[in-house]
């Protein structure tokens, strides 16, 4: 746009905003100002809810309830990348591994059926040393 | 922000857009193009008379069994207004055919009539009053509040099912020894007109209620109720002040600086926009447009006026019980204002007020709610008999009325000292005692103090600091006035002598001093409200396992979650959609104490003491197989125990399954 026609657009512009009432246009800039706000809260507390944004945390769980065949998953929301797990039941080691997780990723991990009776616990730790466990009752 | 969520947010902005215009339509069928309403008022109005209009629709739809969808709740936005405008606009275009005039009169001399000054200072209030209360929101606005989930279940709801909710949760109860689930029972505390708003805003943007749009709906209704206090302010100002040389305008500002920027965050400002006290907020709008309408309507002898304060009353009694009744008794205390100080004219004030009645608009608006009281719905408070709940002598100790400290506490010190201050120095002042404004103003902040200061004096049962937080605006107001109208003590006579006694000078510093007070008393407790850091983590973590449960839950499943110590709780039933009282909860601990009030214990004992027998026992009749805590504070007494499985583990919260 050159500078002639740039001239003329701001000018008609002007003028027609001195046309609006004086009151009129304070009601516009509050109902503006709250439009403003309310898209920077919209912005700010989607992002608080996004589950990876700005947060460190890590999740197990079970994939079916009740069902140790279904196998359990970990869910990552943190920096980790790698996770161990150990299987345990009746005193003994049933299972264990590592796995890489990407952030925002969630890993099934398989387990085979077992006849052992009493608890059957699965514990995590991520590379901080950090421990999470769940368990089922047979 | 991303593509999606920019879509939806300006589908919710344009939401909020088609309430006003709904009520601009009505406001233009009742008064034609040149109307006597600010354009603030005529925001404000506009708002309001389009909550009413979609809430009045929608109660309709909902008994005709019509389907709530997005273009169903836009009909019920615009299609008895459009029908309405279209009526006026045939009317004028006949009048002016035949040559007869309309009552379309506009109104000459607005007090609203600004200075460039006056205009600047309205807009640094006005910035400062938004982004005060934004900062607050940022953090505090994360959907976790306990209000706010459980208002906002019902209005999700009222979205996925398209119909009216019956308010009704089922109760813990104990017969013959045997604990068990009664039958859905009503519940009187929730009233239909707090969550259609926000359902109908849902429907048209198709926005997430795990989203900022409940917070932002609630943020627009407090700014409003800040604006309809300045428009109220003015034009009582023009009663009173104009003619002493106050800018009504100016007087405006000192009101809008003490609800605005000034205790901004306290209760029932930011505070109860992030707790969802849905029903106070929007009984905070309603008040004071309902005053103002009554007071143009008598001051004016407009009865249009009138009939807009009738709708908007009739409107808040479908929207919050304890606003409704505040308002009646405001109401009272007004009256008793106006004969108190007009002693003389109550004969020609009760005729004034008969002809207003007997016109036209009232007489329609009063038809309208007849008709839809007793043909359509009533409000369910009404119906369960809850007002018996409210009226009586004070039932505990936390009802028997508030102290002076406590009231100054609660609004504000500045507040509280120079709006009763206000109340007292304005019988000295001959102008305000011949004035309806100051009966109005007399009668709202003294109705509201005795209410809160003395329920026993009007038969009151309701806990007090509920009614306190209803006395930061009359305050407010009077304080502002207060304050604006001070300079008139300095006023030169006529023979050039001061008016008054007091040194200018004397008087400056005094003034600066009463608005430095003001403002440090009002930043402070700002400072003390801040929020601490937003829990989004632990809601995430929450929310997580909500989605996890809700997912694979049986339909004989039941389940029981902790409100003491985890997050965004009451948000949880949003997941399953099972019932309001679904999952069920152990409450605050001290409910199970209340002498006043027992209570069940199982939902207290299946957690604190779950292998103990009576925790087994509510296990085993409850048929509670699902639980949900903090593992900071609740795992122990679960990993002792054979009979729960650890089904899903974060670091805020735990499940537990009984197997």
């Amino acid at each position: 746009m050159n500078g002639n026609k740039y001239r003329a657009l701001m000018s008609r512009f002007v003028s027609r905003a001195k046309r609006i009432a004086p009151e009129t246009a304070l009601a516009s800039l509050f109902l503006a100002l709250f439009v403003v706000s309310a898209a920077f809260l919209s912005w700010k507390i989607d992002r608080d809810l996004d589950p990876d944004y700005g947060k460190e945390y890590w999740v197990i769980a079970f994939e079916e309830r009740g069902e140790l065949s279904s196998g359990f998953f970990i869910e990552n929301h943190s920096d980790e990348a790698e996770f161990t797990y150990t299987v345990s039941g009746g005193g003994e080691t049933l299972a264990s591994g590592t796995v890489p997780i990407a952030r925002g990723e969630k890993r099934i991990i398989d387990l085979s059926a077992s006849d052992i009776a009493g608890r059957v616990t699965i514990t995590v730790e991520d590379g901080q040393k950090k421990k999470k466990s769940i368990y089922l009752e047979r | 922000m991303t593509d999606i969520h920019m879509i939806t947010f300006i589908l919710f902005i344009f939401a909020l857009a088609l309430f006003f215009l709904s009520g601009w339509m009505l406001l233009r069928a009742m008064f034609g193009v040149r109307h006597p309403l600010s354009v603030f008022e005529m925001v404000v109005f506009s708002f309001a008379l389009g909550v009413g209009v979609l809430d009045f629709s929608m109660i309709y739809m909902g008994g005709r069994d019509i389907p709530f969808t997005g273009m169903s709740v836009l009909l019920a936005l615009l299609a008895v207004p459009l029908v309405l405008l279209a009526l006026r606009i045939g009317y004028e275009r006949f009048a002016r055919h035949t040559g007869k005039g309309t009552d379309s009169v506009r109104e000459k001399g607005s007090p609203f009539s600004a200075s460039h000054n006056e205009r600047l200072a309205f807009l640094l209030i006005v910035a400062l009053t938004i982004f005060l209360r934004t900062i607050f929101l940022s953090d505090a606005g994360l959907p976790t509040a306990t209000d706010l989930g459980h208002h906002m279940y019902w209005s999700k709801l009222i979205a996925d099912s398209g119909t009216l909710p019956e308010y009704a949760k089922r109760e813990i109860v104990t017969h013959d020894g045997t604990v068990s689930l009664s039958d859905p029972e009503p519940i009187a505390d929730f009233i239909i007109g707090e969550h259609l708003p926000f359902a109908a805003i849902a429907l048209l943007s198709g926005d997430s209620f795990f989203s900022a749009f409940p917070v932002n709906t609630l943020f627009l209704v407090n700014l409003l109720s800040v604006l309809a206090l300045f428009a109220l302010a003015v034009r009582f100002a023009a009663g009173f002040l104009a003619e002493h040389r106050v800018s009504p305008f100016s007087a405006g500002l000192f009101v809008l600086l003490f609800v605005g920027p000034l205790f901004a965050f306290s209760s029932p400002e930011s505070k109860f926009v992030s707790g969802g006290v849905v029903g106070n907020l929007f009984g905070n709008l309603f008040i004071p447009l309902i005053l103002l309408s009554l007071f143009r309507a008598l001051r004016e002898r407009d009865s249009r006026f009138l009939a807009i304060g009738i709708f908007l009353s009739f409107t808040l009694a479908y929207t919050h019980h304890l606003s409704s009744l505040v308002l009646l008794f405001v109401f009272a205390g007004i009256l008793l204002s106006l004969l108190a100080l007009f002693p003389r004219e109550s004969g020609a004030l009760a005729k004034r007020i008969g002809r207003l009645f007997l016109s036209p608009y009232p007489l329609v608006a009063l038809a309208f709610a007849g008709i839809f009281f007793t043909a359509v719905a009533m409000p369910t408070y009404i119906e369960t008999s809850a007002v018996d709940t409210a009226i009586g002598a004070p039932s505990k100790s936390t009802r028997t009325g508030l102290s002076f400290f406590q009231v100054s506490d609660a609004s504000g010190a500045a507040r509280a000292s120079l709006g009763i201050a206000a109340i007292l120095l304005a019988f000295f002042f001959r102008p305000s005692r011949s004035s309806a404004a100051f009966a109005f103003m007399l009668g709202w902040g003294g109705a509201l103090l005795v209410m809160a200061l003395r329920p026993h004096w009007v038969f009151l049962d309701i806990p007090s600091n509920r009614i306190g937080t209803y006395l930061s605006f009359p305050l407010a107001l009077l304080a502002g006035l207060l304050a604006a109208s001070l300079p008139i003590f300095l006023r030169t006579a006529g023979n050039g002598r001061p008016a008054s006694f007091i040194p200018a000078r004397l008087f400056l510093f005094g003034m600066l001093v009463l608005l430095g007070f003001s403002t440090w008393n009002g930043s402070a407790d700002n400072q003390s409200s801040l929020p601490s850091a937003g829990k989004s983590k632990e809601t995430a973590e929450v929310f997580h396992a909500s989605e996890y449960l809700a997912s694979r839950m049986a339909p004989d499943d039941l389940f029981l979650k902790d409100h003491n110590y985890l997050v965004a709780d009451a948000w949880m039933k949003l997941f399953f959609m099972r019932g309001y009282d679904y999952p069920l909860s152990r409450g605050f601990f001290k409910r199970y104490e209340d002498e006043t009030k027992p209570r069940e214990q199982c939902t207290l004992l299946m957690i604190s003491t779950p292998n103990l027998p009576d925790g087994r026992k509510c296990f085993d009749e409850l048929g509670v197989n699902l639980i949900a805590v903090n593992p900071a504070y609740d795992a122990a007494q679960f990993e002792k125990s054979s009979s729960f499985s650890r089904i899903y583990a974060g670091d805020h919260i735990h499940l537990y399954e009984r197997k």
